[in-house]
């Protein structure tokens, strides 16, 4: 039974990288199309001045905007490819990068400014990468789900005197962090992230002094 | 009201044993503690009943058999009292009707004699004494003439009382008899003595009437406990009986005593009225309690069966209530296991979903600025490689539309892992799709007939699915059709499980190959534009939500899309509202 | 003919700002805003023949938006632009007053169109 789950997710996981990879194929061609048409602004001297130079400063943004789909491409991509195997060795600093950059669209959404400060040594530990991933997400909803617009939430791994974890910090202007723990157990999500880092054969922890929830993982590295 | 905690505590105990303990164990403990309590409460009420109902049977019992004892001993001691009396007041009419001088002639007297033993039986002899005590006319067949009875004991109370009737005697004859004696008078004196004797064997009669069974006994005594009829087991007639009569008068005694066999008796003792003697049964308490000893025994053997049937079904059905509970609960966790990983599912599906739509940003911009471009370019004035450039940002923007469809594409692959059920009903759900495309139709003229089952039932499926297997197949019908066609919609009960939905257009109809291929990912008639993936994904979203899609085409007449729909959702999935 | 004017409501800059010169070249006048209150704000600002409004915003999102100036500006016609890959937002969208949806990225002349039928329905 619980192979159908995981190839349903392997599953998924193909399609996703298979879209992504046909994406920044697309993308590479917009990209050689931009050039030509830069190319042929150069290539055209009777181009009348100011259209000229209002193709070339679209075209540049266009660029950027190349670059902007690509990196988004490339973490889908990442993502799609957690989903292979049922376990694996996974680098947390790569994972936190990767997990703030996905879910950057949805901290933007509710006016949060989520960063990432990764480990200065890399650190690794097996588990299985999807849940890892949920989990992690998991956590960020909640902090998101706390905190008011204007916030900032800091996701860093690291060794800690209880184990490997991952660590929230959560900077509100004015909020204390009884309040915001408050907010954090009301909500239907906090209990569902309890379970799943049990799942995990984690824990969760709350951090008034940070505050932050840590993330504690089974301390298993290969 | 809160629950007392003495309460809490022995519910927690009984029925929540171990938390901490394996599953196993816990189980086995729940199971323990079910049967010992349903035992006390099952097998101490039985018991307790049991002791009652044997106290209470053994005395009713009792009583029950004593009484018929009692009315027997009566019945029988009335007979003997109406007996005795029947003769006595033979002889006094005797005594009444024929004066003394008649009775004292012999010839009289035999002929008197010779009646009463034709007319009644029993009477032995008949003779009339003077009143010196001396018997001076005798009838009978002993020889009795002169004989002086003076000094007897009996001729004195009968010149006392005037009537006697003696106890069972052997006197000279060596047969019992008893003698019933009554005072007359003439002009001379007044104690003449007509005295008959009555034979024992019509005693005999009256206690064999009483219809005793081999084991008992009935018998007279006087009150000096002297035989006064053959007892079966106790002695002759004369001899002492081992029963001592209680004394005085009284009424019927009941006794409890044990027989000189060692047998445990009853013995019922009532004494005579106007007689010297006790009547006297004797029934072994054996008999006597027989039923009770049956009840005893059938009281204990069904208390025995009971407890052992009680014990069975008590164990045999917690063990399945146990087995039960244990299952239900191990398919909740089951349950709570697949929720948990539809809801990783979705998870990981609005994860992605939220990627790829931000993909979708730079990609508008990309797309608005080579337009922009194409726009700026296309109104400039002429020059060389315009058209160069206005093909190469049109090449631009068809890139930034193939994108879309793969983004697309996954979002609507991502949102299928999502699938949220509550009640709806379909006809609201199709009418609210077609209100999105009215304005088409509208334009187009294509007519739309409702054929809705206004009794259609609600379901229990996901409205956004829905929303969009409407829309798809819909679309398709309005691309089918010529402007001012017809697109027919119905919806009705298919069965007690299932509904059904058609949607029917008048268009060009699909040919046998397109019919089998239009579910493919990627087929697609509508050169150019069309992603081939709609019906696809239609098929794909239908077989989610546990229903059927089916077609039927005919080139140049038409299409009817059938969609039949589950009224529950299918197990696997869960339901949340 | 009048010039009509539109607002177009998106948090992407780049998207709003070219969308919005493309739409002057074709004669329109275009005013912007970047999020849902600067929107309102417009709205009570000026007079608006149409808005086209970005459903996924950060703050107040476009249904957010479509709720509020329903009841205040009954009459202006909005169409809504969205990025996801579900029709839910379009139909949600249209149950709250909207008059069309497109899906981005957009086809300029699919939008031309939409907003003709739209405004030649007043």
């Amino acid at each position: 039974m619980a192979e159908h789950k995981q190839e349903e997710i392997a599953f998924f996981g193909k399609i996703t990288a298979a879209a992504t990879h046909e994406m920044k194929n697309v993308l590479a061609i917009i990209k050689e199309t931009t050039g030509l048409m830069e190319d042929l602004i150069l290539l055209s001297p009777e181009m009348p001045a100011s259209l000229r130079e209002k193709c070339q400063s679209t075209l540049s943004v266009i660029q950027n905007q190349i670059k902007r789909g690509v990196d988004i491409s490339d973490h889908l991509n990442w993502f799609a490819h957690c989903t292979d195997v049922p376990t694996a060795s996974m680098d947390l600093s790569t994972t936190a990068v990767q997990m703030t950059r996905l879910a950057q669209r949805f901290a933007k959404l509710k006016g949060v400014v989520l960063e990432v400060k990764p480990s200065e040594a890399p650190i690794t530990v097996q588990v299985r990468p999807v849940f890892l991933l949920m989990t992690l997400f998991t956590c960020i909803r909640c902090c998101l789900n706390a905190l008011s617009p204007g916030s900032r939430i800091v996701l860093a791994p690291g060794e800690f005197d209880t184990g490997l974890a991952f660590s929230f910090l959560m900077k509100e202007k004015d909020a204390t962090p009884d309040a915001l723990f408050s907010a954090l157990s009301a909500d239907a999500a906090w209990s569902d992230l309890r379970q799943m880092a049990a799942a995990l054969e984690g824990t969760v922890q709350w951090v008034p002094g940070g505050p932050s929830i840590r993330l504690l993982l089974p301390d298993s590295s290969p | 009201m809160a629950e007392s905690r003495w309460w809490r505590y022995f519910k927690l105990n009984i029925f929540d044993p171990g938390e901490d303990l394996k599953s196993a164990d816990r189980y086995r403990l729940l199971q323990r503690n079910i049967v010992v309590l349903m035992m006390l409460v099952t097998i101490i009420p039985l018991t307790l009943m049991a002791v009652i109902n044997y106290h209470q049977y053994r005395s009713s019992l009792t009583d029950e058999i004593i009484n018929p004892m009692r009315l027997l001993t009566s019945k029988t001691k009335h007979s003997f009292e109406l007996f005795l009396e029947e003769k006595l007041s033979t002889v006094r009419f005797i005594t009444s009707a024929y004066p003394v001088d008649t009775l004292a002639n012999e010839r009289n007297l035999n002929r008197i004699f010779r009646v009463l033993k034709k007319e009644f039986g029993g009477f032995v002899d008949l003779g009339l004494i003077d009143c010196q005590g001396i018997q001076v006319s005798y009838a009978g067949p002993y020889d009795l003439l002169a004989k002086d009875y003076s000094d007897q004991a009996w001729y004195h109370e009968v010149t006392i009382r005037g009537t006697y009737i003696s106890d069972v005697f052997m006197g000279y004859r060596n047969f019992p008899h008893i003698a019933i004696a009554v005072q007359l008078g003439n002009d001379e004196c007044d104690n003449w003595v007509l005295r008959a004797t009555i034979d024992t064997y019509l005693f005999d009669n009256l206690i064999v009437a009483m219809g005793l069974d081999a084991q008992s006994d009935a018998f007279l005594i006087n009150d000096k406990a002297v035989f006064q009829t053959n007892s079966k087991f106790y002695g002759k007639v004369l001899e002492k009986c081992p029963f001592l009569p209680p004394p005085g008068n009284y009424g019927i005694h009941i006794e409890e005593e044990t027989d000189p066999n060692g047998r445990e008796v009853i013995v019922v003792y009532t004494h005579l009225e106007n007689f010297c003697c006790n009547l006297v049964m004797v029934k072994p308490k054996s008999v006597v309690l027989k039923t009770w000893f049956t009840l005893k025994s059938e009281m204990f053997f069904i208390f025995i069966i009971g407890a052992v049937l009680i014990l069975l079904t008590i164990f045999k059905m917690t063990g399945v209530l146990v087995k039960k509970t244990r299952d239900a609960d191990e398919r909740r966790e089951l349950a709570f296991r697949e929720l948990e990983h539809a809801h990783k599912l979705s998870s990981i599906g609005r994860l992605a979903a939220g990627v790829a739509h931000e993909i979708n940003n730079p990609l508008a911009v990309i797309n608005e600025k080579a337009g922009l471009m194409k726009d700026l370019v296309e109104r400039a004035e002429p020059f060389d490689k315009k058209e160069k450039f206005m093909e190469v940002t049109a090449s631009i923007q068809k890139s930034v539309d193939r994108c879309k469809t793969i983004t697309h594409r996954l979002l609507g692959f991502a949102r299928r892992m999502e699938v949220q059920f509550e009640l709806l009903d379909v006809n609201d759900v199709i009418r609210e799709v077609l209100g999105f495309l009215e304005k088409e139709y509208l334009y187009r003229g294509i007519e739309i007939r409702m054929e809705l089952d206004e009794n259609l039932p609600q379901i229990s499926s996901d409205l956004g699915q829905l929303q969009q297997v409407f829309l798809n197949i819909l679309t398709n019908a309005f691309s089918a059709v010529e402007d001012n066609g017809l697109v027919v919609i119905r919806t009705w009960e298919q069965d007690p499980e299932t509904l059904g939905v058609s949607i029917e257009d008048n268009g060009c109809g699909m040919s046998k190959e397109t019919l089998n291929q239009i579910f493919e990912p990627f087929f697609t008639t509508k050169k150019g534009y069309g992603t081939g993936l709609g019906l696809a994904i239609t098929y794909g979203i239908v077989q989610k939500l546990g229903g059927r899609l089916k077609v039927e085409s005919q080139e140049g007449e038409g299409t009817v899309f059938y969609v039949f729909l589950r009224k529950t959702p299918p197990s696997n999935t869960g339901e949340r509202r | 003919m009048k010039e009509r004017t539109l607002l177009l409501v998106d948090d992407e800059v780049e998207f709003v700002q070219t969308l919005a010169e493309r739409l002057q070249l074709r004669g329109f006048q275009v005013h912007t805003a970047h999020d849902g209150d600067e929107a309102l704000i417009q709205l009570e600002k000026n007079r608006f023949d149409m808005v086209i409004l970005d459903v996924m915003m950060p703050g107040l999102g476009g249904l957010d938006v479509l709720k509020q100036m329903k009841p205040l500006y009954p009459k202006t016609p909005v169409i809504l632009l969205t990025g996801r890959g579900s029709t839910n937002d379009g139909i949600e969208g249209m149950r709250l007053g909207a008059r069309d949806y497109l899906m981005k990225p957009i086809n300029i002349d699919e939008l031309i169109k939409k907003i003709d039928e739209n405004l030649s329905r007043d």
